[in-house]
């Protein structure tokens, strides 16, 4: 029936072509704005769905930035329940200025893949980095900005680690390229031994650990154990899950999150209304048409579905050119914003919540216009002037 | 344009906007919209403002930071007594009654635990010796009383305590298994001192295990000209292992990350706003002269040009987007200006608390955009009813 009926369906939607333009321009923009929100809210989010949910991270009780004994680590691993154990300590990195930030961290490469299977790097690659006391591994996305290939030496300059001989510039060898699923990429991996062999700053030290446990049900009792070794000694540590670490990270963020999010909500809500409101109107004009369309022997259903298609039909493109849109959008905000917020993309859930509220709008635009129609008798119709 | 068809295009225009009130719905609708765009583009802008703001007006221009070479930031930095001892007798620093205005400072992150969310938010605390507040000119106590020195007293900046109830005086801070009392709040002229919280620097030495260490050291000199001369005799030094910053480009820096994050979603939600509001307004204004085509053709039958016609319409939108903007601007400055918030600093990982600030330039700002939207939604219904022939346009359609 709607393929029966599609040529009248384009025409109507071509019988004023710069309204039904400017209609689909305006639910472009909505749902380009709608698309960039879930963006930056991703942003805002951060990691919270990506941490594994069998990892923990242990920082130093006093403060996050207090250094930890290296010896922490074997204790750690030694505990029941634990399955791999990785030190963290940052390197505070920059690449050839000051203004290219690059996240670098030196960590234990042999537990490296153990604690974070998702990162996947080709075998061959992880040899090279097992196998080279200077080599690191990359993200993939920082690899491509500075146009970095597997074998380059690269000078990364540490804004806090010196050298004995007084040089702040660490020369560093890319063993591969790595990509995590649905993660940053942009990050910078580098031997503990390496650098904690070269640096003239207090040795054996490290920043914090992290933990992947045998069994998710654990984690509870593992995240009690590790501070309880530790308890009383002149290093203590506080414990918590990936997740609630990141949680509590995207909460720092606070207030002003939610004051954007809240302003662009709002105003994605009220572009959405003036749009049900045009297309209602314009329906509303066609009284005279869809009385022709009854004479001419149309039930009052297949009016009601012709309608209904041609609002759905309207909104959906405007949506999915939206949505690719924003994409777009967020490739370009993303840019100027990605030392710190890699994690600004438009997410897939995005793409579903976008079409039914699409769908929604279609129909809650014919909805009036529908009712209206379907009680019209033709007289009526053809009466009105 | 000749003296006639500028009379024409005023009598044309003051016609156009007394019959504003007979489709007062649609200008309602074009008006609002530029009013919102304006409004939350200002919204949004003022918050990068108050970044801005409180950084600036925490750089003193005659203040230099001396971090360990190589350092970009205070935390990543570590400095001993040495260089301060030495650049207290260095030339063209500022003395008072105490003695060289030179303050060395440690600087740790304090993670607070919020009783309202159960999470922990990060705080920089810095730890101070007395010339400290003798260096900030602006620095003082406005509530609860100073910190006795040697003590696990702290005082907190008014800006933190305004916005995290767990930081009023009173309160414990509880860092590893010692609770530190908040006796006092500082104010220091709206700068980045009212976010952090200021202990004392040798019993945080003591108890973070530093030794006698600090991350920098600030030193006020005799005038802002000075800043030059002082830090080329830093770097010739050979026992300093030093970095000069002026203080003002340096904490100017530590905005600049939050600033241009702040701009980039203003400008990408204010330019989509925009869009969206152009795309409206133009619905309503091709409503508009749909509506009065009949009225346009008349105007033109009766010898009004077309040119008159195209910029009256175009000055009739041009004074709904001065309105609209006029409207939001004032909307934003009351909605917006002063409103206090806090989020995250990633330059000093830990809590900012800032205003919002509608400075002049962004009203401005707001009303030249809300012309541009106005002067965009009207020109191309301007034009077709211009173009429109005058038979067909004469008998209404």
């Amino acid at each position: 029936m709607i393929l029966r009926n599609f040529p009248l369906l384009v025409a109507n939607l071509a019988r004023q072509p710069t309204r039904s333009a400017l209609t689909i321009a305006s639910i472009v923009v909505a749902f380009t704005l709608f698309g960039v929100l879930h963006a930056v809210n991703t942003a805002f989010v951060g990691a919270v769905d990506l941490a594994g949910a069998d990892r923990l991270v242990t920082y130093h009780r006093v403060s996050r930035i207090q250094a930890l004994p290296l010896a922490h680590v074997a204790r750690v691993a030694a505990l029941p329940g634990v399955r791999a154990v990785c030190p963290h300590t940052w390197f505070g990195g920059m690449y050839r200025s000051e203004r290219n930030q690059v996240l670098t961290y030196a960590v234990d490469a042999a537990s490296f893949h153990e604690v974070f299977p998702e990162y996947s790097l080709e075998d061959a690659a992880a040899r090279r980095w097992l196998a080279e006391r200077d080599s690191v591994i990359v993200g993939s996305v920082i690899a491509t900005r500075f146009g970095w290939k597997p074998g380059d030496l690269v000078p990364l300059i540490s804004n806090i680690y010196s050298k004995p001989n007084g040089s702040r510039v660490w020369h560093v060898r890319i063993a591969g390229i790595y990509h995590a699923p649905r993660t940053e990429n942009v990050s910078v991996f580098m031997h503990y031994d390496f650098f904690n062999g070269s640096h003239t700053y207090e040795r054996d030290v490290i920043g914090w650990i992290v933990t992947r446990v045998r069994d998710a049900d654990q984690t509870g009792e593992v995240t009690r154990a590790i501070d309880a070794t530790f308890a009383n000694s002149s290093a203590e540590t506080a414990t918590t899950s990936e997740s609630l670490e990141a949680q509590a990270m995207a909460a720092q963020f606070g207030s002003i999150s939610a004051l954007i999010l809240g302003i662009a909500t709002a105003v994605f809500v009220v572009m959405l209304l003036i749009t049900i409101n045009t297309m209602s109107q314009a329906i509303r004009e066609r009284t005279r048409e869809i009385g022709i369309l009854k004479t001419l022997g149309f039930p009052a259903h297949e009016i009601t579905l012709l309608i209904v298609a041609e609002t759905v039909l309207l909104v959906a493109i405007g949506a999915l050119a939206g949505l690719a849109l924003s994409n777009l959008g967020a490739r370009v905000l993303s840019a100027s914003v990605q030392e710190y917020f890699p994690f600004l993309y438009v997410p897939a859930r995005a793409y579903w919540q976008g079409t039914a509220v699409a769908v929604t709008v279609g129909l809650i635009s014919a909805a009036m216009p529908c009712l209206y129609a379907h009680r019209l008798t033709i007289t009526d119709s053809l009466r009105i002037v | 344009m000749k003296p006639n068809s500028l009379v024409q295009m005023m009598a044309v225009t003051s016609l156009n906007l007394r019959s504003i009130p007979g489709r007062i719905g649609t200008t309602t609708v074009a008006l609002t919209g530029f009013a919102g765009v304006v409004a939350v583009l200002v919204g949004l802008l003022s918050i990068a403002e108050g970044f801005r703001a409180m950084h600036e007006s925490a750089g003193a221009e005659d203040v230099a930071i001396l971090l360990r070479a190589g350092a970009t930031d205070e935390l990543g930095s570590q400095i001993d007594q040495e260089p301060a001892k030495i650049a207290a007798s260095a030339d063209h620093v500022a003395r008072d009654a105490g003695g060289a205005l030179v303050s060395p400072e440690l600087l740790t992150i304090a993670e607070v635990p919020l009783r309202a969310s159960g999470m922990k938010a990060n705080f920089t605390l810095r730890g101070v010796t007395p010339v400290a507040p003798r260096l900030r000119r602006s620095f003082r106590i406005v509530k609860g009383r100073d910190r006795h020195p040697g003590t696990s007293e702290l005082t907190v900046g008014l800006g933190a305590a305004s916005q995290f109830p767990d930081l009023r005086v009173g309160s414990d801070v509880v860092m590893g298994t010692s609770r530190w009392r908040i006796v006092g709040e500082h104010a220091d002229g709206g700068g980045v001192a009212e976010s952090e919280i200021w202990g004392d620097a040798a019993v945080l030495q003591n108890f973070l295990n530093r030794g006698p260490s600090y991350q920098s050291i600030r030193v006020r000199l005799d005038s802002a000209d000075s800043m030059r001369r002082f830090t080329d005799a830093m770097g010739r030094d050979p026992r300093m292992n030093v970095r000069v910053f002026p203080e003002r480009k340096f904490l100017a820096d530590q905005s600049r990350m939050l600033v241009n994050i702040a701009t980039a979603i203003g400008t990408t939600i204010g330019l989509l706003m925009g869009l969206g509001a152009i795309i409206a307004a133009l619905n309503a204004m091709y409503s508009a002269v749909a509506v009065r085509t009949k009225e346009i053709a008349t105007l033109r039958a009766l010898g009004f040009g077309s040119g008159t016609v195209v910029s009256s319409l175009l000055a009739e939108s041009l004074i709904i987007g001065f309105a609209g903007g006029v409207v939001g601007a004032v909307l934003a400055y009351f909605a917006f200006d002063g409103m206090r918030a806090s989020t995250i600093n990633f330059a000093t990982y830990s809590q900012v608390t800032f205003a919002f600030t509608v400075t002049p330039a962004l009203l401005v700002q707001g009303v030249l955009y809300a012309l541009v939207l106005g002067l965009l939604s009207g020109l191309p219904p301007g034009l077709r009813a211009a173009r429109m022939p005058l038979v067909e346009g004469l008998r209404g359609n």
